[in-house]
Protein backbone atom coordinates (compact mmCIF):
# COMPACT_ATOMS: atom_id res chain seq x y z
CA UNK A 1 0.00 0.00 0.00
CA UNK A 2 1.19 3.55 -1.06
CA UNK A 3 2.21 6.16 1.62
CA UNK A 4 -0.70 8.50 3.06
CA UNK A 5 1.66 11.08 4.03
CA UNK A 6 4.86 11.28 2.71
CA UNK A 7 7.10 14.28 4.40
CA UNK A 8 10.73 15.03 2.39
CA UNK A 9 13.05 16.76 3.82
CA UNK A 10 11.07 19.57 5.09
CA UNK A 11 12.41 23.28 6.40
CA UNK A 12 10.55 25.41 8.44
CA UNK A 13 11.31 28.71 9.59
CA UNK A 14 10.15 31.54 11.83
CA UNK A 15 11.96 34.47 10.14
CA UNK A 16 15.85 33.54 10.44
CA UNK A 17 15.21 30.54 12.98
CA UNK A 18 15.19 27.50 11.49
CA UNK A 19 13.15 25.39 12.93
CA UNK A 20 12.87 22.46 11.12
CA UNK A 21 16.07 21.40 9.59
CA UNK A 22 15.06 19.06 6.80
CA UNK A 23 12.75 16.59 8.35
CA UNK A 24 11.56 13.14 6.08
CA UNK A 25 9.17 10.76 7.29
CA UNK A 26 6.00 8.51 5.42
CA UNK A 27 3.34 6.84 7.18
CA UNK A 28 0.74 4.31 5.58
CA UNK A 29 -2.66 4.45 5.99
CA UNK A 30 -3.76 2.82 9.13
CA UNK A 31 -0.68 2.95 11.17
CA UNK A 32 0.22 5.20 13.93
CA UNK A 33 3.15 7.25 14.47
CA UNK A 34 4.70 9.07 17.71
CA UNK A 35 6.73 11.44 17.86
CA UNK A 36 9.06 12.62 21.08
CA UNK A 37 11.58 15.12 21.80
CA UNK A 38 12.27 17.85 24.04
CA UNK A 39 9.79 21.24 24.22
CA UNK A 40 10.99 23.40 21.22
CA UNK A 41 12.19 20.80 19.09
CA UNK A 42 9.84 21.07 16.12
CA UNK A 43 7.17 18.53 16.90
CA UNK A 44 4.47 21.15 16.85
CA UNK A 45 5.86 22.87 13.82
CA UNK A 46 5.82 19.57 12.38
CA UNK A 47 2.07 19.15 12.54
CA UNK A 48 1.27 22.27 11.79
CA UNK A 49 3.22 22.45 8.54
CA UNK A 50 1.06 19.41 7.46
CA UNK A 51 -1.92 20.64 8.26
CA UNK A 52 -1.30 24.28 6.40
CA UNK A 53 -1.29 26.48 9.52
CA UNK A 54 1.72 27.63 10.59
CA UNK A 55 1.62 30.73 12.87
CA UNK A 56 2.21 34.09 11.85
CA UNK A 57 6.13 34.52 10.41
CA UNK A 58 6.28 30.71 9.97
CA UNK A 59 7.23 29.47 6.14
CA UNK A 60 8.21 26.39 4.64
CA UNK A 61 11.29 27.18 2.94
CA UNK A 62 12.15 23.92 2.08
CA UNK A 63 10.72 20.25 0.88
CA UNK A 64 7.65 18.98 0.55
CA UNK A 65 4.19 17.53 2.29
CA UNK A 66 2.64 15.01 0.24
CA UNK A 67 -0.75 13.88 0.88
CA UNK A 68 -1.96 10.84 -0.90
CA UNK A 69 0.70 11.63 -3.26
CA UNK A 70 -0.50 15.31 -4.30
CA UNK A 71 2.39 18.11 -3.19
CA UNK A 72 0.14 20.44 -0.51
CA UNK A 73 2.02 23.28 -1.56
CA UNK A 74 -0.33 23.21 -5.03
CA UNK A 75 -3.74 22.39 -3.62
CA UNK A 76 -5.75 25.60 -3.12
CA UNK A 77 -6.74 27.34 0.09
CA UNK A 78 -10.03 26.45 -0.93
CA UNK A 79 -9.60 22.99 -1.10
CA UNK A 80 -7.04 22.86 1.78
CA UNK A 81 -10.22 24.13 3.87
CA UNK A 82 -12.10 21.18 2.83
CA UNK A 83 -9.23 18.50 3.20
CA UNK A 84 -8.91 19.82 7.16
CA UNK A 85 -11.40 18.43 9.47
CA UNK A 86 -12.64 16.00 6.47
CA UNK A 87 -9.41 13.88 5.68
CA UNK A 88 -6.97 15.07 8.35
CA UNK A 89 -7.48 16.88 11.24
CA UNK A 90 -5.45 18.35 13.86
CA UNK A 91 -5.76 18.40 17.70
CA UNK A 92 -4.02 21.38 19.48
CA UNK A 93 -1.75 21.12 22.16
CA UNK A 94 -3.90 23.86 23.59
CA UNK A 95 -7.29 22.41 23.82
CA UNK A 96 -8.14 26.50 24.15
CA UNK A 97 -7.43 26.70 20.50
CA UNK A 98 -9.30 24.22 18.98
CA UNK A 99 -12.46 26.06 20.38
CA UNK A 100 -13.97 29.95 19.67
CA UNK A 101 -14.36 30.83 22.95
CA UNK A 102 -17.44 32.90 22.17
CA UNK A 103 -19.45 30.27 21.11
CA UNK A 104 -20.69 26.89 22.76
CA UNK A 105 -18.92 23.70 22.30
CA UNK A 106 -22.53 22.11 20.68
CA UNK A 107 -22.81 25.06 18.13
CA UNK A 108 -19.08 24.16 17.23
CA UNK A 109 -19.38 20.21 16.71
CA UNK A 110 -22.37 21.27 14.86
CA UNK A 111 -20.30 23.66 12.48
CA UNK A 112 -17.46 21.67 12.06
CA UNK A 113 -19.58 18.49 11.14
CA UNK A 114 -22.41 20.22 8.68
CA UNK A 115 -19.62 22.32 6.88
CA UNK A 116 -18.17 18.78 5.42
CA UNK A 117 -21.45 16.70 5.15
CA UNK A 118 -25.19 16.42 5.13
CA UNK A 119 -26.05 15.43 8.75
CA UNK A 120 -29.38 16.28 10.31
CA UNK A 121 -29.34 17.84 13.54
CA UNK A 122 -30.57 15.20 15.55
CA UNK A 123 -28.19 12.54 13.44
CA UNK A 124 -25.26 14.89 14.00
CA UNK A 125 -25.99 15.19 17.94
CA UNK A 126 -26.23 11.36 18.49
CA UNK A 127 -22.38 11.02 16.82
CA UNK A 128 -21.49 14.17 19.11
CA UNK A 129 -23.07 12.62 22.43
CA UNK A 130 -21.92 8.93 21.72
CA UNK A 131 -18.38 10.37 20.93
CA UNK A 132 -18.14 12.39 24.01
CA UNK A 133 -18.90 9.50 26.22
CA UNK A 134 -16.77 7.35 24.83
CA UNK A 135 -14.27 9.78 26.63
CA UNK A 136 -15.80 9.48 29.63
CA UNK A 137 -17.73 12.91 29.51
CA UNK A 138 -20.61 11.87 31.53
CA UNK A 139 -23.59 14.23 30.55
CA UNK A 140 -22.83 15.09 26.62
CA UNK A 141 -25.81 17.81 27.10
CA UNK A 142 -24.21 19.94 29.65
CA UNK A 143 -20.89 19.70 27.52
CA UNK A 144 -22.45 20.72 24.58
CA UNK A 145 -24.24 23.75 26.35
CA UNK A 146 -20.82 25.14 27.96
CA UNK A 147 -18.81 27.55 26.50
CA UNK A 148 -14.81 26.70 26.20
CA UNK A 149 -14.44 28.88 29.68
CA UNK A 150 -16.73 26.86 31.57
CA UNK A 151 -15.16 23.50 31.43
CA UNK A 152 -12.13 22.07 32.95
CA UNK A 153 -8.76 21.70 31.42
CA UNK A 154 -9.29 17.61 31.18
CA UNK A 155 -12.89 18.04 30.00
CA UNK A 156 -11.82 20.03 27.28
CA UNK A 157 -8.98 18.93 25.85
CA UNK A 158 -11.10 15.52 25.35
CA UNK A 159 -13.61 17.88 23.77
CA UNK A 160 -11.35 18.97 21.38
CA UNK A 161 -10.08 15.19 20.75
CA UNK A 162 -13.61 14.48 20.43
CA UNK A 163 -13.71 17.42 17.89
CA UNK A 164 -10.74 16.35 15.89
CA UNK A 165 -11.86 12.50 15.85
CA UNK A 166 -15.44 13.24 15.05
CA UNK A 167 -15.42 12.79 10.90
CA UNK A 168 -13.39 10.21 11.32
CA UNK A 169 -10.46 11.31 8.98
CA UNK A 170 -7.76 9.50 7.40
CA UNK A 171 -5.50 11.51 9.13
CA UNK A 172 -5.33 12.58 12.43
CA UNK A 173 -2.71 14.88 13.87
CA UNK A 174 -2.69 14.31 17.41
CA UNK A 175 -0.56 17.00 19.49
CA UNK A 176 0.04 16.15 23.20
CA UNK A 177 -3.59 14.39 23.60
CA UNK A 178 -3.87 13.48 26.77
CA UNK A 179 -1.00 15.92 29.12
CA UNK A 180 -3.91 17.19 30.99
CA UNK A 181 -5.59 13.85 31.80
CA UNK A 182 -5.27 11.75 35.38
CA UNK A 183 -4.51 7.94 34.40
CA UNK A 184 -7.92 6.57 34.05
CA UNK A 185 -9.18 8.96 31.20
CA UNK A 186 -5.38 8.74 29.40
CA UNK A 187 -6.04 5.46 29.36
CA UNK A 188 -9.56 5.90 27.80
CA UNK A 189 -8.42 8.43 25.67
CA UNK A 190 -5.99 6.28 24.09
CA UNK A 191 -8.06 3.59 23.84
CA UNK A 192 -10.21 5.70 21.69
CA UNK A 193 -7.77 6.55 19.27
CA UNK A 194 -6.69 2.83 18.41
CA UNK A 195 -10.33 2.11 17.86
CA UNK A 196 -10.58 4.73 15.49
CA UNK A 197 -7.36 3.86 13.77
CA UNK A 198 -8.67 -0.11 14.30
CA UNK A 199 -12.35 0.53 12.56
CA UNK A 200 -11.48 3.95 10.00
CA UNK A 201 -8.04 2.84 9.38
CA UNK A 202 -7.18 6.24 10.48
CA UNK A 203 -3.40 6.62 10.45
CA UNK A 204 -2.04 8.95 13.73
CA UNK A 205 0.87 11.06 14.15
CA UNK A 206 0.68 11.74 18.16
CA UNK A 207 3.21 13.89 20.06
CA UNK A 208 3.18 12.97 23.69
CA UNK A 209 5.72 14.08 26.49
CA UNK A 210 4.55 10.07 28.15
CA UNK A 211 6.89 7.66 26.47
CA UNK A 212 3.96 4.86 28.22
CA UNK A 213 1.20 6.14 25.48
CA UNK A 214 3.87 6.05 22.89
CA UNK A 215 4.67 3.19 23.58
CA UNK A 216 1.02 2.07 23.95
CA UNK A 217 0.15 3.35 20.61
CA UNK A 218 2.52 4.06 17.72
CA UNK A 219 3.93 1.17 15.35
CA UNK A 220 6.63 3.65 14.60
CA UNK A 221 8.66 6.11 16.92
CA UNK A 222 10.74 9.36 15.62
CA UNK A 223 12.27 11.44 17.77
CA UNK A 224 13.44 14.24 17.55
CA UNK A 225 16.36 17.07 18.64
CA UNK A 226 16.78 20.63 17.59
CA UNK A 227 14.63 20.29 14.55
CA UNK A 228 15.77 17.29 12.93
CA UNK A 229 14.82 13.60 13.61
CA UNK A 230 17.76 11.70 15.14
CA UNK A 231 16.25 8.03 15.52
CA UNK A 232 13.51 6.49 13.94
CA UNK A 233 12.70 3.13 13.55
CA UNK A 234 10.09 0.40 15.21
CA UNK A 235 8.46 1.11 18.47
CA UNK A 236 10.30 -1.84 20.43
CA UNK A 237 13.69 -1.43 18.56
CA UNK A 238 13.76 2.19 19.33
CA UNK A 239 12.42 2.22 23.26
CA UNK A 240 13.90 -0.80 24.24
CA UNK A 241 17.19 -0.14 22.59
CA UNK A 242 17.72 3.38 21.95
CA UNK A 243 20.84 4.07 20.35
CA UNK A 244 21.42 7.63 20.13
CA UNK A 245 22.44 9.16 23.42
CA UNK A 246 19.72 11.76 23.25
CA UNK A 247 16.90 9.00 23.25
CA UNK A 248 19.00 7.19 25.80
CA UNK A 249 19.31 10.42 27.90
CA UNK A 250 15.05 10.59 27.11
CA UNK A 251 14.14 7.29 28.45
CA UNK A 252 16.18 7.61 31.36
CA UNK A 253 14.43 10.49 32.81
CA UNK A 254 11.50 9.20 32.75
CA UNK A 255 9.98 7.94 36.07
CA UNK A 256 9.37 4.53 36.83
CA UNK A 257 6.87 2.79 39.80
CA UNK A 258 9.86 0.80 40.63
CA UNK A 259 10.78 4.14 42.48
CA UNK A 260 14.22 4.48 40.70
CA UNK A 261 15.28 7.71 40.62
CA UNK A 262 14.92 9.79 36.82
CA UNK A 263 18.18 11.12 35.70
CA UNK A 264 18.37 14.13 34.62
CA UNK A 265 21.07 15.08 31.31
CA UNK A 266 22.17 18.73 32.23
CA UNK A 267 21.71 21.63 29.48
CA UNK A 268 18.98 22.43 27.44
CA UNK A 269 18.84 21.95 23.53
CA UNK A 270 20.74 24.92 21.25
CA UNK A 271 17.86 27.53 20.26
CA UNK A 272 16.78 27.57 16.56
CA UNK A 273 18.30 30.72 15.65
CA UNK A 274 21.83 29.30 16.00
CA UNK A 275 23.02 27.46 12.99
CA UNK A 276 24.86 24.82 14.94
CA UNK A 277 27.68 23.43 12.22
CA UNK A 278 27.80 19.35 13.92
CA UNK A 279 25.60 17.63 15.81
CA UNK A 280 22.50 19.67 17.41
CA UNK A 281 23.55 17.41 20.95
CA UNK A 282 27.19 17.48 21.11
CA UNK A 283 27.27 19.53 23.63
CA UNK A 284 25.68 17.71 26.19
CA UNK A 285 26.57 14.65 24.93
CA UNK A 286 29.02 12.29 26.77
CA UNK A 287 30.05 10.49 24.07
CA UNK A 288 30.79 13.52 21.65
CA UNK A 289 33.85 13.25 19.43
CA UNK A 290 36.10 16.03 17.20
CA UNK A 291 34.01 14.89 14.57
CA UNK A 292 30.87 15.16 16.19
CA UNK A 293 30.91 18.85 15.84
CA UNK A 294 32.03 19.05 12.19
CA UNK A 295 29.23 17.84 10.27
CA UNK A 296 25.42 17.18 10.97
CA UNK A 297 24.26 13.03 11.35
CA UNK A 298 22.05 11.92 8.75
CA UNK A 299 19.85 9.00 9.41
CA UNK A 300 21.62 5.97 8.25
CA UNK A 301 19.88 2.02 8.84
CA UNK A 302 21.29 0.21 11.35
CA UNK A 303 19.28 -2.69 11.13
CA UNK A 304 15.78 -2.97 9.57
CA UNK A 305 12.96 -0.81 10.37
CA UNK A 306 15.72 1.07 12.94
CA UNK A 307 17.43 4.50 11.65
CA UNK A 308 19.99 6.68 13.80
CA UNK A 309 21.74 9.94 13.04
CA UNK A 310 24.66 9.39 14.83
CA UNK A 311 28.53 8.71 14.72
CA UNK A 312 29.09 6.86 17.90
CA UNK A 313 25.41 4.96 17.67
CA UNK A 314 25.46 2.23 20.71
CA UNK A 315 28.54 2.90 21.95
CA UNK B 1 2.06 21.51 58.59
CA UNK B 2 -1.33 20.18 59.49
CA UNK B 3 -4.90 19.88 58.31
CA UNK B 4 -7.70 19.31 60.58
CA UNK B 5 -11.16 17.84 58.91
CA UNK B 6 -10.84 20.88 56.01
CA UNK B 7 -14.03 20.95 53.72
CA UNK B 8 -14.79 22.62 50.92
CA UNK B 9 -18.30 22.32 49.12
CA UNK B 10 -18.59 24.14 45.46
CA UNK B 11 -22.29 24.99 44.34
CA UNK B 12 -22.07 24.46 41.04
CA UNK B 13 -24.95 24.25 39.00
CA UNK B 14 -27.95 24.52 41.47
CA UNK B 15 -26.00 21.76 42.73
CA UNK B 16 -23.47 20.81 45.92
CA UNK B 17 -20.47 19.17 45.08
CA UNK B 18 -17.94 18.85 48.24
CA UNK B 19 -14.37 19.36 46.67
CA UNK B 20 -13.15 18.30 49.89
CA UNK B 21 -14.44 17.12 52.71
CA UNK B 22 -12.88 16.41 56.04
CA UNK B 23 -9.50 15.64 55.07
CA UNK B 24 -6.65 15.54 57.47
CA UNK B 25 -3.41 15.78 56.71
CA UNK B 26 0.29 16.58 57.87
CA UNK B 27 3.67 17.29 56.61
CA UNK B 28 6.52 16.98 58.84
CA UNK B 29 9.85 19.70 58.44
CA UNK B 30 12.28 17.89 55.26
CA UNK B 31 9.55 15.75 54.30
CA UNK B 32 7.75 15.17 50.92
CA UNK B 33 4.22 13.90 50.95
CA UNK B 34 2.79 13.19 47.36
CA UNK B 35 -0.88 13.90 46.93
CA UNK B 36 -2.73 11.95 43.61
CA UNK B 37 -6.18 11.10 42.38
CA UNK B 38 -8.05 11.83 39.27
CA UNK B 39 -8.68 14.59 38.02
CA UNK B 40 -11.76 16.89 39.98
CA UNK B 41 -11.00 14.78 43.00
CA UNK B 42 -10.23 18.23 45.02
CA UNK B 43 -6.62 17.97 45.34
CA UNK B 44 -5.96 21.23 44.22
CA UNK B 45 -8.83 22.61 45.82
CA UNK B 46 -7.23 20.98 49.35
CA UNK B 47 -4.11 22.89 48.08
CA UNK B 48 -5.27 26.28 47.73
CA UNK B 49 -7.47 25.85 50.77
CA UNK B 50 -4.30 24.83 53.06
CA UNK B 51 -2.42 27.55 51.02
CA UNK B 52 -5.37 29.73 52.07
CA UNK B 53 -6.08 30.89 47.94
CA UNK B 54 -9.08 29.16 48.64
CA UNK B 55 -11.79 30.01 51.73
CA UNK B 56 -12.53 26.80 53.84
CA UNK B 57 -16.18 26.01 54.88
CA UNK B 58 -14.36 24.67 58.46
CA UNK B 59 -11.54 22.93 59.52
CA UNK B 60 -8.21 23.86 60.27
CA UNK B 61 -4.97 24.63 58.56
CA UNK B 62 -2.39 24.96 61.18
CA UNK B 63 1.33 26.01 59.74
CA UNK B 64 4.67 25.55 62.41
CA UNK B 65 2.26 25.61 65.02
CA UNK B 66 -0.01 28.21 64.39
CA UNK B 67 -3.90 28.43 63.33
CA UNK B 68 -3.72 30.45 60.06
CA UNK B 69 -7.30 29.59 59.58
CA UNK B 70 -8.78 32.81 59.67
CA UNK B 71 -5.62 35.21 59.29
CA UNK B 72 -6.56 37.91 57.18
CA UNK B 73 -4.38 41.01 55.49
CA UNK B 74 -1.18 41.14 57.08
CA UNK B 75 -1.11 38.59 59.52
CA UNK B 76 -1.73 36.42 56.36
CA UNK B 77 0.51 37.84 54.19
CA UNK B 78 3.25 36.88 57.06
CA UNK B 79 2.54 33.20 56.48
CA UNK B 80 3.93 33.57 52.90
CA UNK B 81 7.37 33.79 54.21
CA UNK B 82 6.73 30.14 55.50
CA UNK B 83 4.50 28.84 52.88
CA UNK B 84 5.17 29.33 48.99
CA UNK B 85 3.41 27.45 46.26
CA UNK B 86 4.05 26.84 42.25
CA UNK B 87 1.76 25.86 39.70
CA UNK B 88 0.99 24.10 36.73
CA UNK B 89 1.08 26.87 34.26
CA UNK B 90 4.79 29.16 35.40
CA UNK B 91 3.90 31.75 33.28
CA UNK B 92 0.62 32.71 34.59
CA UNK B 93 2.74 33.47 37.82
CA UNK B 94 4.19 36.48 36.31
CA UNK B 95 3.10 39.53 34.51
CA UNK B 96 4.21 38.89 30.92
CA UNK B 97 5.12 43.03 30.59
CA UNK B 98 7.62 42.98 33.54
CA UNK B 99 10.92 41.22 33.92
CA UNK B 100 11.89 37.87 35.40
CA UNK B 101 14.24 39.66 37.75
CA UNK B 102 11.94 42.74 38.35
CA UNK B 103 8.98 40.50 39.08
CA UNK B 104 11.54 38.52 41.66
CA UNK B 105 12.73 41.88 43.24
CA UNK B 106 8.87 43.15 43.94
CA UNK B 107 8.46 39.69 46.04
CA UNK B 108 11.98 40.78 48.48
CA UNK B 109 10.25 44.62 48.63
CA UNK B 110 7.12 43.41 49.35
CA UNK B 111 8.24 41.22 52.45
CA UNK B 112 10.78 43.43 53.62
CA UNK B 113 13.71 41.80 52.99
CA UNK B 114 17.42 43.26 52.59
CA UNK B 115 18.31 46.67 50.91
CA UNK B 116 17.68 47.57 47.23
CA UNK B 117 21.44 46.57 46.82
CA UNK B 118 21.01 42.90 48.84
CA UNK B 119 18.26 42.49 47.04
CA UNK B 120 19.67 42.48 43.81
CA UNK B 121 22.33 39.93 44.80
CA UNK B 122 19.32 37.82 46.50
CA UNK B 123 17.74 37.45 43.14
CA UNK B 124 20.86 36.40 41.33
CA UNK B 125 21.66 34.02 43.97
CA UNK B 126 17.83 32.91 43.22
CA UNK B 127 18.31 32.31 39.76
CA UNK B 128 21.55 30.45 40.15
CA UNK B 129 20.29 28.19 42.49
CA UNK B 130 17.59 27.00 40.27
CA UNK B 131 20.09 26.68 37.39
CA UNK B 132 19.43 30.23 35.33
CA UNK B 133 22.40 32.17 34.74
CA UNK B 134 22.07 35.42 35.93
CA UNK B 135 20.83 37.01 32.28
CA UNK B 136 17.41 35.61 32.59
CA UNK B 137 16.68 38.16 35.43
CA UNK B 138 16.35 40.43 32.24
CA UNK B 139 13.85 38.40 30.21
CA UNK B 140 10.68 38.87 29.30
CA UNK B 141 8.71 35.26 30.86
CA UNK B 142 7.35 35.09 27.42
CA UNK B 143 11.18 34.66 26.07
CA UNK B 144 11.41 31.61 28.06
CA UNK B 145 10.74 27.79 27.62
CA UNK B 146 8.57 26.07 29.63
CA UNK B 147 10.78 24.85 31.73
CA UNK B 148 12.76 27.83 32.42
CA UNK B 149 9.97 29.69 33.47
CA UNK B 150 9.37 26.72 35.33
CA UNK B 151 12.90 27.34 37.27
CA UNK B 152 11.93 31.28 37.83
CA UNK B 153 8.41 30.23 39.47
CA UNK B 154 10.55 27.86 41.52
CA UNK B 155 13.63 30.92 42.32
CA UNK B 156 10.45 33.16 43.04
CA UNK B 157 8.96 30.80 45.28
CA UNK B 158 12.07 30.32 47.55
CA UNK B 159 13.13 33.73 47.56
CA UNK B 160 11.87 34.24 50.95
CA UNK B 161 13.12 31.12 51.92
CA UNK B 162 9.72 29.26 53.03
CA UNK B 163 9.69 25.67 54.88
CA UNK B 164 6.84 24.30 52.71
CA UNK B 165 6.85 24.11 48.97
CA UNK B 166 3.50 23.33 47.65
CA UNK B 167 3.86 22.52 43.81
CA UNK B 168 0.39 21.42 42.02
CA UNK B 169 1.61 19.53 38.95
CA UNK B 170 4.75 21.73 38.84
CA UNK B 171 6.05 19.72 36.19
CA UNK B 172 3.70 17.86 34.20
CA UNK B 173 4.17 20.24 31.41
CA UNK B 174 7.34 19.69 30.80
CA UNK B 175 9.09 17.23 28.93
CA UNK B 176 10.99 13.96 30.29
CA UNK B 177 14.35 15.63 30.90
CA UNK B 178 13.30 18.99 32.21
CA UNK B 179 11.84 18.15 34.46
CA UNK B 180 14.35 15.23 36.01
CA UNK B 181 16.07 18.85 36.14
CA UNK B 182 13.73 20.08 38.46
CA UNK B 183 12.89 17.02 40.36
CA UNK B 184 16.98 17.41 41.13
CA UNK B 185 16.34 20.83 42.07
CA UNK B 186 13.60 19.72 44.38
CA UNK B 187 15.83 16.81 45.94
CA UNK B 188 18.56 19.12 46.46
CA UNK B 189 16.57 22.12 48.54
CA UNK B 190 14.43 19.25 49.99
CA UNK B 191 18.04 18.03 51.66
CA UNK B 192 20.18 20.97 52.00
CA UNK B 193 17.47 23.68 53.33
CA UNK B 194 15.25 20.44 54.88
CA UNK B 195 12.00 22.41 53.03
CA UNK B 196 8.95 20.01 53.57
CA UNK B 197 6.80 19.48 49.86
CA UNK B 198 3.54 18.88 49.10
CA UNK B 199 3.86 17.19 45.57
CA UNK B 200 0.29 17.21 43.82
CA UNK B 201 0.47 14.93 40.49
CA UNK B 202 -1.28 13.24 38.57
CA UNK B 203 1.92 10.43 37.35
CA UNK B 204 2.35 7.93 40.00
CA UNK B 205 5.73 7.22 38.92
CA UNK B 206 7.03 10.86 39.54
CA UNK B 207 5.80 11.04 43.02
CA UNK B 208 7.15 7.84 43.75
CA UNK B 209 10.21 8.76 42.87
CA UNK B 210 10.14 11.46 44.67
CA UNK B 211 7.84 11.07 47.66
CA UNK B 212 8.54 9.42 50.93
CA UNK B 213 4.54 8.96 51.81
CA UNK B 214 1.68 9.43 49.42
CA UNK B 215 -2.00 9.99 49.86
CA UNK B 216 -4.40 9.00 47.76
CA UNK B 217 -7.47 11.36 46.63
CA UNK B 218 -10.62 10.47 45.46
CA UNK B 219 -14.21 12.30 45.68
CA UNK B 220 -12.95 14.96 48.39
CA UNK B 221 -11.51 12.26 50.54
CA UNK B 222 -7.77 10.60 51.41
CA UNK B 223 -9.43 7.43 51.22
CA UNK B 224 -5.73 6.07 51.30
CA UNK B 225 -2.13 7.18 52.57
CA UNK B 226 1.27 5.21 53.62
CA UNK B 227 5.03 4.97 53.15
CA UNK B 228 5.64 5.51 48.96
CA UNK B 229 6.98 2.37 48.06
CA UNK B 230 4.03 0.41 49.81
CA UNK B 231 1.05 2.64 48.40
CA UNK B 232 2.49 1.46 44.78
CA UNK B 233 3.50 -2.12 45.41
CA UNK B 234 0.03 -2.99 47.90
CA UNK B 235 -2.71 -0.62 47.22
CA UNK B 236 -5.46 -1.51 49.45
CA UNK B 237 -7.87 0.42 48.31
CA UNK B 238 -10.16 0.29 44.83
CA UNK B 239 -9.21 3.63 44.02
CA UNK B 240 -5.96 3.42 44.47
CA UNK B 241 -5.67 -0.02 42.44
CA UNK B 242 -7.86 1.31 39.67
CA UNK B 243 -5.40 4.11 39.23
CA UNK B 244 -2.56 1.98 39.31
CA UNK B 245 -3.94 -0.76 36.65
CA UNK B 246 -4.95 1.88 34.66
CA UNK B 247 -1.11 3.84 34.52
CA UNK B 248 -0.02 2.99 30.97
CA UNK B 249 3.69 2.52 31.88
CA UNK B 250 7.13 2.03 29.35
CA UNK B 251 6.86 -1.93 30.96
CA UNK B 252 9.59 -4.23 32.03
CA UNK B 253 11.17 -5.01 28.62
CA UNK B 254 12.23 -1.21 28.26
Amino acid sequence: MSELLRIDSLRVNYGRAEVLKGLSLELRPGRIFGLVGESGCGKTTLLRAVMGLLESGGRISGGRVLFEGRDLSTVSAEEMRRLRGSRMSLMFQNPGESFNPTRTIGRQFLETMRSHGSFSANEAMENISGMLQCLDLKEPERILKSYPYELSGGMLQRAALALAMILKPDLLLADEPTSALDAIVQAQAVKEMMKLRDEFGTAIVVISHSMGVVARMADQVGVMYAGRLVEYGDTGAVLSKPLHPYTRALMAAVPRLDGRWPSATDGAPPPPEHNVRGCGFAGRCQLCAAECLDRSQVLEPVEAGHLVACLRAGC
Amino acid sequence: MECLEVAKTFKKSGRLIKAVDNVSLSIAPGESLGLVGGSGCGKSTLARVMARLTRMDSGRVVLDGRDISRLNGGELRECYRTLQMVFQDPFASFDPRQTIGRGLLEVLSNFNVGSSGQRKDLVRQALESVGLNVEFGGRLPGDLSGGQCQRAAIARALLVRPRLLICDEATSALDAIVQAQILNLLRKLRDEMGLSVLFISHDLALVRAFCSRIAVMHDGRIVESGPAEKVIAQPEHPHTRLLLSSLITLGESV
